[in-house]
């Protein structure tokens, strides 16, 4: 083995010198990390952000076909809940509740509670040109309560839908509530 | 080795003066290049910096403002504008975008009218405070914000948000079904240009203040489409109901060194916020307004666009004996109106069984064309106009040499190329007949076998795609058949569209909405009249059901209990013809858009108006949700609003 012939202040040279590159360049270098990870969580975050809000309103959809098939079948202020068919990593909840009936009346008044049962659903009127006209509609109100989450770190996405069953047995949807 | 003998050495020797002096310059260039490169390094991290907050921070501005557009109009329902191209005050422009929702889904008509600052009468349930902005809106749409100045339960005072000496810009009383709803109300828009040209992309929560999303935006642009994504101009965003989405572009110059703008682009599809019920009863669908009796055999209605006048095509008592007739009438009963119904005799046409106006704009406008029917041989006939350009007893009836293609036709029309089609039962194939430029004076080239079918052809029509439909029967299972044609106007091979719940018998288009109505024998042996959509020709949709003989028959024996109450045929024809039919045998429409159904056996033509949707008794209906607090479950919130006043 080779004798190494070193000078006596020479010694642990390549040591320092080493630790001063460190001292040197390590801050900029864990600046720069961490700004690529934040921007890369943001990235993320944003992605999986949209991946739950469209995974929401697949699920909206799937309990709008059940309601508008045979798939749900609930009485005034019953409800259910159903698990939504394959959303890849996402976990979901999903609840539908049939609230009070309304009644429409045809001058544009909402008729709930009692209000809503006292009145004569099949009167109709005639107009001049001889369209029937009913004087009332009875209108079935279901809310779908919708809470899609990917992990834990990230806030789930919650989406409300509130649908109407009209006498004629089509489902139309009266509003859209996200939250963040 | 001359080093290490001096190192071996105990250093006895030295450096001399030139070895430093070199060590030196070595170790200065080093120096020099490694200053260099941290220098680089650090503007590299200074750009990227900045490249990435700006980034980021565009990136969030976007999303935000995807996420308010995905909220857009909540608890309005339809008429208020919520989405309006420009911030308040302002002229119309694609760099700034307001939008308005009602969250809180709060909503009462006005029941008094209302005066700036003068209390008006509202829904004591509404809950409406004081401070609170609002959007007052009426029948006809639109909206305008206001803020309440006094709230007292039941009635409320309103100052205008945009603060006018005139005061409101609307009218708003209940006779105009004006209403008052909750409004939370976004701006975005670009500040002021800084010296580099970037500016602030500032967003402003009405009642809360503006906040700057982004520093460094170059140019911000919202493009409006309807659901077909063709583009709505700026004008009309605020009015039209076919708004569909928005996109949403913003360029962004990333920190003080970037060399490019970048951008960012999305799209966002607006959501329903609203629902109609509509009040009328769609289920007595087919209104009767007059019965044509006697028509001996009749084989079809038809009526030229523009004219008043409609026929109804006959044979006489014994078709192949007796001569044809045109029964001509008025197709809407004028104020003082002297004209009265007419025959019109086709001496040398027998057993018509289909007819058709030539195309509009050709030579052989105004021309109707015969199809009669012959075991082996059929005819064609034409009846040009007279000198006054409709058909009369001075019409010149032509009828052509008899050929085997018309034998036994199931239906005939005009094609995109302006030639005579003929779905021909006997040869079980389809025809075509060219004409020449001489149009009137001309007879049609020898009839062109183009296609042959397996089954049984019948009636065929031109759909306002310009492609030929028609039914065709195989047993007693019926189909409607589509034969396209190509950019050159050349007819393609025939292909089914989608199958029909029986026996189809009759096909035409209402000119009206432009959809087929096809007459089918339904194994029930009932005769129904189904709408064949867009949706079904696209084979998304099954055909609607709306007229079934057998229920309206039903159904005119229980309304209608004096039959002095039916509407009857023709002057001094003092018997009231029997309703009891059992089958139909044709469908036709006339251009009002009037429906026709005759019946061979019965001798009459029964004349309908079809219920179409009105649209003044329609409600509107608009929900929302709204969260409690923790654990507790949303309530539903919603309102409604006639949407029409009269």
């Amino acid at each position: 083995m080779e004798k190494k012939n070193l000078l006596s202040r020479e010694e642990g040279a390549a040591l320092v010198t080493v630790l001063v590159a460190i001292i040197v360049l390590l801050p900029p270098t864990i600046l720069l990390a961490s700004l690529a990870l934040r921007w890369q969580r943001q990235s993320i975050d944003f992605r999986d952000r949209i991946a739950q809000e469209l995974a929401a309103e697949g699920v909206f959809e799937q309990a709008r076909a059940r309601l508008s098939g045979s798939g749900i079948d609930l009485a005034p202020n019953e409800g259910t809940t159903f698990v939504p068919r394959d959303i890849d990593g996402l976990d979901s909840g999903v609840r539908v509740s049939r609230a009070e009936d309304v009644v429409l009346a045809l001058d544009g008044r909402l008729l709930e509670g009692l209000a809503a049962t006292s009145v004569d659903l099949n009167a109709t009127g005639t107009d001049a040109e001889g369209r029937v006209v009913y004087q009332f509609r009875k209108v079935e109100i279901y809310l779908v309560e919708i809470d899609v989450s990917r992990r834990a770190s990230l806030p789930p996405v919650k989406l409300y839908g509130v649908l109407a069953k009209l006498p004629d047995g089509s489902l139309q949807t009266l509003g859209l509530t996200r939250r963040r | 080795m001359a080093v290490r003998s001096r190192f071996a050495g105990g250093g006895a020797q030295g450096f001399s003066l030139l070895e430093v002096l070199l060590a030196l310059a070595i170790t200065l260039v080093v120096m020099a290049l490694v200053a260099q490169t941290m220098g680089h390094v650090a503007r590299i991290y200074e750009t990227q910096s900045d490249l990435a907050v700006s980034s980021s921070a565009a990136a969030l501005a976007l999303d935000d403002i995807t996420y308010e557009l995905s909220l857009v109009g909540q608890g309005l329902g339809e008429g208020p504008s919520a989405v309006v191209p420009r911030s308040a005050g302002s002229e119309v422009t694609r760099e700034a975008l307001t939008l308005r929702s009602n969250p809180d889904v709060t909503a009462s008509p006005l029941r008094t009218e209302l005066e700036a600052g003068e209390d008006v009468g509202i829904d004591p349930s509404a809950g409406f405070d004081k401070g609170a902005h609002v959007l007052l809106t009426n029948w006809m749409g639109g909206g305008e914000g206001a803020v309440v100045v006094r709230s007292a339960g039941s009635s409320v005072a309103l100052s205008p948000l945009v603060e006018s000496e005139a005061g409101f810009r609307g009218s708003y009383s209940p006779n105009l079904g004006a209403r008052v709803l909750g409004l939370r109300e976004v701006r975005y828009f670009l500040g002021e240009p800084r010296a580099d040209g970037r500016r602030d992309l500032v967003k402003d929560v009405v009642g809360v203040g503006p906040r700057v999303l982004t520093r460094d935006v170059l140019s911000l642009g919202f493009e409006y489409r309807d659901s077909e994504r063709e583009p709505i101009s700026l004008t009309q965003v605020e009015f039209t109901r076919d708004l569909a989405s928005v996109r949403v572009m913003l360029r962004f110059l990333p920190g003080d060194g970037a060399l490019a703008a970048r951008q960012l682009a999305t799209t966002i599809a607006l959501e329903p916020r609203s629902g109609n019920v509509d009040f009328e009863r769609q289920d007595l669908g087919f209104r009767l307004s007059r019965v044509f009796y006697p028509i001996d055999n009749p084989a079809g209605v038809a009526s030229r666009i523009g004219s008043r006048f409609a026929l109804i095509l006959a044979s006489g008592k014994t078709p192949s004996q007796d001569p044809a007739y045109l029964y001509t009438f008025e197709m809407e009963k004028r104020f003082l109106s002297a004209s009265v119904d007419d025959a019109i005799f086709l001496e040398d046409v027998r057993a018509p069984v289909s007819l058709t106006f030539g195309p509009e704009g050709g030579p052989l406008a105004g021309s109707l064309f015969v199809a009669a029917w012959g075991l082996r041989i059929g005819h064609l006939s034409r009846i040009a106009p007279d000198q006054a350009g409709g058909l009369s007893r001075e019409s010149e009836v032509t009828t052509f040499e008899g050929t085997e293609a018309i034998a036994q036709a199931g239906g005939i029309a005009f094609g995109a190329d302006d030639a005579l089609y003929v779905a021909s039962q006997e040869r079980g194939a389809i025809f075509r007949f060219r004409f020449g430029p001489k149009g009137q004076k001309e007879k049609p080239g020898n009839p062109e076998r183009l296609f042959r079918l397996t089954g049984t052809p019948g009636a065929l029509v031109e759909g306002t795609d310009g492609h030929l439909y028609f039914l065709m029967n195989h047993g007693e299972r019926g189909s409607l058949w589509k034969m396209a044609f190509d950019e050159t106007l050349s007819p393609q091979e025939p292909v089914r569209v989608s199958a029909l719940p029986g026996l189809a018998v009759s096909l035409a288009r209402d000119p009206v909405s432009g959809d087929l109505f096809a007459l089918v024998r339904d194994p029930t042996a009932d005769f129904v009249a189904l709408e064949l959509g867009r949706g079904f020709l696209k084979g998304r949709a099954e055909p609607r059901p709306l007229f079934s003989l057998r229920q309206w028959r039903e159904g005119l024996l229980d309304v209608k209990t004096d039959p002095r109450d039916l509407p009857f045929a023709i002057q001094g024809v003092p018997a009231l013809p029997s309703l009891e039919i059992e089958e139909l045998d044709f469908l036709s429409f006339d251009s009002f858009g009037s429906l026709y159904m005759g019946c061979r056996k019965a001798s009459l033509v029964l004349k309908f108006e079809l219920d179409r949707p009105s649209g003044r008794y329609v409600v509107g209906l608009a929900a929302g949700v709204v969260e409690r607090g923790e654990g507790l479950s949303p309530s539903i919130r919603m309102h409604a609003w006639k949407k029409r006043i009269f």
